[in-house]
């Protein structure tokens, strides 16, 4: 089996979260490379905001504090309400 | 191959159940039936932009259903059910229903809750994840949207986070930083006599 030397540009966002990766695992961001292109569910992880659609009627942009202020307490309101109805409860957490 | 009798299961369930609901909850829906049969030790947890879209009771709404869990037996049993299979989606027009499974692992950092959904079980990674999976979309790909919707989880639920573990988790993920500049925004009262700047 041959090896290849491999050149690749990253870009910053990725080289950021790469490093962080190297850090976590306690190696070399190169060895590190080369182990996450042989498929590492953590950096699979890492990308999945990349391939998440945008199929959704996000917030718009440019919405100040204080209408996610009042968003957020409707949010609030809601969550309550759901609880109380009995639709939704939490039962359980990981430790 | 032949459909298993847990994804006819589904189906029967799903077109029984799913047409008279709203969307919100015919995902919910979805999600603990899966659960239902995968049994405990195989799950389906919620991640994503449908994990915003239940912490914020639909005030911020997703296309589709993000999973994290065994790929290959989530897909069999969905495509059991009558959902179609395209590129990484798995969809069913007439319910619309949309999902997708971009991993079998959670990251290291995540802890998943479990819910019941009418009785039915839902797994969701954590309120403070899916805050810290906002701000790293926000920080790292420069997202506006994610930017918001982080703050409009902090808005929403101030008084259930768990700060210290949301710290925590932050950090580890290094977005502590914007962590601590949105708090700031967050738990400033709401600018007098001028409108308040994001």
């Amino acid at each position: 089996m041959t090896t290849e030397k491999l050149s690749i540009s990253l870009s910053p966002e990725l080289a950021s979260v790469l490093r962080l990766v190297a850090r976590q695992r306690k190696d070399d961001l190169s060895r590190l490379i080369e182990v996450l292109l042989r498929e590492s569910p953590l950096v699979q992880s890492s990308i999945r905001r990349l391939r998440e659609p945008q199929l959704g009627s996000p917030l718009k942009k440019g919405r100040t504090m204080d209408k996610l202020r009042v968003l957020g307490r409707t949010v609030d309101a809601l969550w309550e309400q759901r609880l109380a109805s009995g639709k939704v409860r939490q039962v359980g957490r990981d430790a | 191959m032949a459909a298993t009798r847990e994804g006819e299961s589904l189906k029967a369930a799903l077109e029984r159940q799913a047409p008279s609901r709203a969307l919100s909850d015919r995902k919910l829906l979805l999600l603990g039936l899966i659960n239902e049969r995968l049994g405990g030790r195989e799950r389906a947890v919620l991640v994503g932009g449908s994990l915003v879209e239940f912490y914020t009771v639909g005030q911020y709404q997703s296309g589709d259903i993000d999973l994290v869990g065994p790929r290959a037996r989530i897909a069999k049993l969905l495509t059991d059910a009558g959902f179609k299979e395209e590129a990484r989606y798995l969809y069913r027009d007439d319910l619309g229903l949309v999902v997708e499974v971009p991993d079998s692992h959670l990251r290291p950092t995540e802890t998943v809750v479990k819910f019941e959904f009418e009785g039915l079980p839902v797994y969701m990674v954590s309120l403070e994840d899916a805050i810290v999976d906002r701000l790293l979309a926000a920080k790292y790909w420069r997202s506006a949207t994610d930017r918001e919707q982080a703050i409009l989880l902090l808005t929403g639920h101030l008084k259930r986070i768990d700060r210290a573990v949301l710290r925590k988790k932050a950090a580890a993920n290094e977005v502590d930083d914007l962590l601590g500049e949105l708090m700031t925004l967050v738990e400033a009262g709401p600018a007098k006599g001028r409108p308040a700047q994001p």
